[in-house]
């Protein structure tokens, strides 16, 4: 069973349209059987219908900016051994805390929780269950706070730019490694089931599942395009926050003083650049593809960065209970 | 002689079959003679018979081209035969024997067949046999029977005629009068070419006036002989522009206006648009527009001038450097010869159709645009002639249908390779398009949109969105539906039904605008996207003046303002990103900002069916603003959004779906937290106690747990990078407390227990209870004492009594045990890791 997990467009407010490189790879009556949709699509009467489309089989939940009162706030799917349980996110409280998440899915006695709502995409399991955010297909702005990551990639830019002012300058920095994937109290302990997951994944990798291989030519598909096009890459290649690898990123120490207190003028505000921050504001396009085969999920999750569609892989497998 | 006009197809079928038989056997015949040793004469006697064929007149002209076509083949080997067996001299005194052969048909064909091999000998006199052979087809003068002979003699010396030019500095006067060059054969070709053409125009006039029809397929399917000639003048390699344009050209007109024929003049300026090269007809424009001004009135000038144009276009993508290089030294002003014949025509065709008139400006502005894609001037004076043309015929209904006007103004914009050039054209496109009707303005400024979106330009000054919102005028103002405005007045009861929600209203209001029209909105929102300017501030500026242009558009509004609030945020978020929200004098600039958020969402809120959006905005607003530490206009935003839910909310799913929304901000809002907590507080008693004021119990019942979150709030902060891995997880180790009121915390639990217990539904309050157990444990595991193991303890047994009070655990029970039992198996799993559930009796 290939479910398509994907929602949070926001348009027309706040995107034009998904990713052309997605729209490619979502084709309407494709191998999707069922589209999950987390909200937050109903304001743009094409859009709505172009995820119609895709699987006669439609089901969504309302999202916060959904004005449709008809529509159900959560949803609960049975696939074989697994169950699989949709929400838009915005009623968990506090919004995508991973406890508040594990509360929800013990309530509606689900395997799977895909939630949406914070358009940052991601997937952990944690308690035996496997939380999966599609994120939003079209990257639209979130008023939510931006992500460790990219407020670090901001800041360095920032860094540079004033080291480029002023060479005579000497920052003191110091170098620090701060691991990104870990951030809750829970963090360590998603990010080893997450690791073991993947080693599972890693053994289990010569089964092949029909799903599985269709699957997998997608992503070597997608990997060998950005092969080619490793010229392009530059040092501010954003992962997402569910990247397997643990990627590590310095941060450079504030340094105080001097340095704030700019000349403060209209002339110097009408020389102000920000097209630099512009490719790091906005949220990544996402959206998820779930294998659904007996009591194992596969799942892809597909990202856009830098213009080219990546795709992760992550296996959860239901524990069976004595 | 038969007649044509007499016959059946049953009977002209029977004549074919027998010409058929009768040329295959006499070509049998005759080469059988060819092989035998002096039979030539007998050959020529069974030649001669089969060329007999070609005098009928019972025929049609396909069926005639069938016997012509088997009598060709028969004369190749006649010729082939002359070729091999007889020396030069005999050759001479055969083409004057053949002569004397007793039909002209036949004797034309044989002379042609001998003299044409003559033709190819060494030292033949080549000029003479042309020149002899063209007049002796003078004497055919039936049409058809004239036509294929001609043809045939086109045919025959396709590889004969001179094609070089004779130098006269070493050539010997007397070689060029006998052999000829390449200006002979021209003239040879072009006489043909009238002479066919004679005969074919005739062909039109033969026979009855009720088979005009019958005769023009005919004359159709006659054509390419006619055709053929101007091919073998196209293929003379010795020929260039300037020589074609003075001796050629003229001479083919002439014959083609002189002719006065509708078909001969359409297909033969077709077929010389089609084979000769394009570079001669770039210096030729004149004499061909000359042309096409004295043509028959029928004739349609707009296919011959929309063919050249394709041709002309075609050219800039085959060879643009060439067309680069004619375009950059001005040699030939393209664009001012079409344009003064399109003054011409104006002026001299006055009849011409507007729809014929209107598709040559299209082509024309296409050609413009491919030639000179920077002179914009160009466009405008087209336009200028199409707005002429407009108020002179342009109400005529049939054209209105026609959508003829649509095309001319989407030329432009697809042919640009960048869309942003449509906005260099000014008043006369500008006037021709406000001239337009509504729905065609709507249509056009639609596509406009779309290819705007699909090239992804952005919009980055005043002027650019000056212009950019002149076109997209008519997606603004929309004239009332008189349909609509009928129905509301017709029922004033829809609007003022007492109690109705909002989400009825936002229904009813919703409704009333057709998918076109939330389209076309839709469309406007992602217009807006476009807007960019590196430059915040400069940004800004532009999206005040999108929003003074969208103020029109009066209610619909609620479509394009949510657009300009969203990408406001963003410039904020931007602007505190690089640090520019410190000082005062900054602080001051970014407060115009939130101004004009509160304006956008004032206006949306004078209709009441935009109370959720407003709501949402505001919410929006808030977040960012605490984010850029700006904490009290976060608080004013806030307050707006109670305001709106105080108001307008009524329908008590939406006030519970707003109460989660607002209770997930009030949480992220950790500046205003830290700066001003009385502010916070104030917000989060109020929150809570909307909470406890939800109309059914079980939704308020959640409320009030959810706002106990309220209460302990608690910060990501990094996990130390030193930390060991093996560490038992604490869970404050990675989180900082921003708020801790355990007892207000433990308040609201208290309270949404007691709510649950006063329903009356055992299951319903038992699936409370359970959940209730459940948020419990999250402050349990951060840290809050209140929250104790006792406490935790007193709701399992309090649940454990109340399923024990049920009896037996079956129906709704049944889900609502399974929760329970799920519940406490998670706390028996967080005893291997947290030794504070130790003590938890689960």
């Amino acid at each position: 069973m290939l479910v398509l997990a994907i929602g949070d467009f926001h348009i027309p407010e706040r995107a034009v349209d998904i990713p052309p490189k997605f729209k490619k790879l979502l084709q309407p009556r494709g191998k999707i059987q069922q589209v999950l949709c987390v909200g937050n699509v109903t304001s743009s009467p094409s859009s709505l219908q172009f995820l119609k489309s895709l699987s006669p089989d439609f089901q969504m939940v309302k999202g916060d900016h959904d004005k449709d009162l008809s529509l159900p706030l959560s949803l609960v799917f049975t696939y074989d051994k697994l169950k699989v349980g949709l929400i838009d996110g915005f009623e968990v409280v506090p919004k995508s805390d991973p406890l508040g998440l594990l509360a929800q899915a013990r309530m509606m006695d689900v395997d799977i929780l895909i939630y949406g709502s914070t358009h940052k995409v991601e997937a952990y399991t944690l308690d035996g269950k496997f939380f999966i955010n599609p994120g939003s297909a079209t990257g639209a702005f979130n008023a939510d706070s931006l992500g460790k990551e990219d407020l670090d990639i901001i800041e360095s830019i920032l860094k540079e730019d004033d080291e480029a002012d002023d060479d005579q300058e000497e920052i003191e920095g110091k170098s620090e490694e701060v691991d990104k994937g870990e951030k809750e109290e829970s963090g360590k302990e998603k990010e080893k089931e997450k690791e073991k997951e993947e080693e599972k994944d890693k053994e289990n990798g010569k089964e092949s599942e029909n799903g599985e291989k269709k699957g997998e030519k997608d992503v070597e598909k997608v990997e060998q395009k950005t092969d080619n096009d490793k010229s392009d890459n530059t040092e501010s290649n954003v992962q997402p926050d569910t990247d397997a690898k643990e990627t590590t990123t310095n941060t450079v120490e504030k340094t105080d003083g001097g340095k704030d207190e700019l000349v403060d003028d209209d002339d110097e505000d009408d020389k102000l650049d920000t097209s630099e921050i512009e490719p790091y504001l906005d949220p990544i396009p996402s959206f998820c593809l779930l294998d659904l085969q007996g009591s194992t999920c596969t799942l892809y999750l597909y990202t856009l960065i830098d213009g080219e569609v990546k795709v992760d892989k992550l296996t959860y497998r239901k524990e069976e209970s004595a | 002689m038969s007649n044509r006009n007499n016959i059946t197809p049953g009977e002209q079928a029977k004549v074919l079959d027998n010409s058929i038989t009768v040329i295959r056997q006499q070509v049998a015949l005759m080469r059988k003679c060819l092989e035998t040793k002096n039979h030539f004469m007998d050959a020529l006697k069974h030649a001669s018979t089969f060329l007999n064929e070609l005098r009928t007149n019972s025929l049609t002209p396909k069926q005639y081209y069938e016997l012509y076509i088997m009598v060709y083949e028969g004369l190749e080997y006649l010729s082939q035969d002359l070729k091999d067996t007889h020396p030069n001299n005999h050759l001479a005194d055969l083409y004057e024997l053949v002569q004397y052969a007793g039909n002209i048909v036949p004797r034309l064909y044989l002379m042609i067949t001998v003299g044409t091999v003559y033709m190819g000998v060494k030292d033949a006199p080549v000029k003479e046999i042309m020149t002899d052979m063209m007049e002796m087809c003078r004497g055919v003068q039936h049409p058809i029977r004239g036509l294929f002979l001609r043809y045939y003699l086109s045919q025959r010396t396709k590889d004969l005629l001179p094609t070089e030019f004779s130098d006269p500095s070493t050539e010997k006067k007397d070689e060029l009068a006998l052999k000829g060059d390449v200006s002979d054969s021209i003239q040879f070709i072009i006489t043909n070419f009238i002479e066919m053409n004679k005969l074919w125009v005739r062909w039109q006039h033969q026979g009855h006036s009720s088979e005009h029809r019958k005769r023009v397929e005919e004359r159709k399917e006659l054509q390419i002989l006619v055709g053929s000639n101007l091919v073998r003048l196209s293929q003379l390699d010795a020929i260039d522009r300037v020589y074609y344009k003075k001796h050629i050209l003229p001479l083919i007109l002439e014959q083609i206006v002189k002719c006065r024929d509708l078909i001969a003049q359409e297909y033969l300026l077709d077929v010389i648009i089609q084979v000769f090269p394009d570079e001669f007809h770039l210096i030729t424009l004149d004499e061909f527009f000359d042309a096409t001004l004295n043509l028959d009135p029928h004739v349609s000038i707009k296919s011959i001038v929309l063919t050249l144009v394709d041709r002309l276009i075609g050219f800039k993508k085959r060879e643009p450097d060439y067309v680069a290089k004619v375009v950059a030294d001005d040699s030939v002003d393209i664009f001012g010869k079409i344009i003064g014949f399109i003054d011409k025509l104006s002026q001299l065709k006055p009849d011409m159709s507007a729809t014929d008139y209107s598709s040559i400006l299209e082509s024309i502005s296409k050609l413009s645009i491919t030639y000179y894609p920077d002179r914009y001037a160009n466009i405008d004076s087209i336009f200028a002639h199409a707005t002429e043309l407009f108020k002179d015929k342009g109400s005529s209904p049939e054209l209105q249908a026609q959508n003829n006007w649509k095309t001319l103004l989407l030329a432009p914009i697809s042919m640009y390779s960048d869309v942003r050039s449509i906005l260099q054209l000014d008043n006369h496109y500008l006037e021709f398009f406000n001239l337009q009707s509504y729905q065609l303005r709507r249509s056009v400024s639609m596509e406009i949109v779309e290819k705007f979106l699909e090239e992804e330009v952005k919009i980055t000054t005043k002027e650019e969105l000056d212009k950019v919102f002149t076109v997209v005028q008519p997606l603004i103002v929309v004239p009332e539906d008189p349909t609509v405005k009928a129905l509301k007045l017709g029922d004033p009861a829809l609007n003022s039904l007492p109690g109705a929600s909002v989400a009825d209203t936002e229904t009813e209001e919703d409704s009333k605008d057709s998918l076109d029209i939330i389209l076309q909105q839709e469309s406007l929102a992602k217009l807006l996207q476009l807007i960019y300017n590196k430059n915040p501030y400069k940004h800004f500026e532009l999206l005040e003046i999108a929003r003074d242009y969208l103020q029109p558009a009066k209610q619909r509004v609620k479509y394009t303002y949510p657009t300009l609030v969203a990408m406001t945020l963003k410039l904020v978020r931007k602007l505190y990103l690089v640090k520019h929200i410190e000082t005062k004098r900054q602080k001051n600039k970014i407060a115009k900002f939130f101004t004009f958020i509160s304006g956008l969402i004032t206006v949306m809120g004078q209709h009441t069916y935009n109370a959720v959006d407003c709501f949402n905005l505001n919410l929006m607003t808030a977040e960012i603003a605490d984010e850029s530490k700006l904490v009290d206009i976060s608080y004013d935003f806030f307050i707006e959004s109670l305001v709106i839910y105080e108001q307008f909310f009524v329908d008590s799913r939406s006030q519970y779906q707003a109460l989660m929304s607002l209770i997930n901000k009030l949480i992220s809002a950790k500046n205003m937290i830290q700066q001003n907590v009385e502010n916070f507080d104030r917000l989060i008693t109020k929150t809570t106690l909307y909470s406890s004021k939800l109309l059914r119990k079980t939704d308020q019942c959640r409320a009030v747990y959810m706002s106990s979150h309220l209460w302990w709030i608690v910060e990501d902060v990094d996990d130390y990078g030193d930390a060991d891995e093996s560490e038992p997880i604490n869970a404050m180790m990675s989180h900082l407390s921003l708020k801790d009121d355990g007892k207000r915390v433990l308040e609201c639990l208290q309270k949404s227990l007691r709510i649950a217990d006063s329903i009356l539904d055992n299951n319903v309050s038992l699936e409370l209870f359970i959940e209730i157990l459940n948020q419990s444990l999250y402050f349990f595991i951060h840290g809050n004492e209140m929250v104790s193991v006792r406490y935790l303890n007193g709701l399992i047994e309090l649940i454990r009594n109340n399923f024990k009070a049920v009896g037996k655990i079956e129906g709704p029970f049944e889900a609502t045990w399974k929760h329970f039992d799920r519940t406490l198996k998670y706390i028996r799993e967080q005893k291997s890791i947290d030794p504070r559930f130790d003590e938890v009796n689960a």
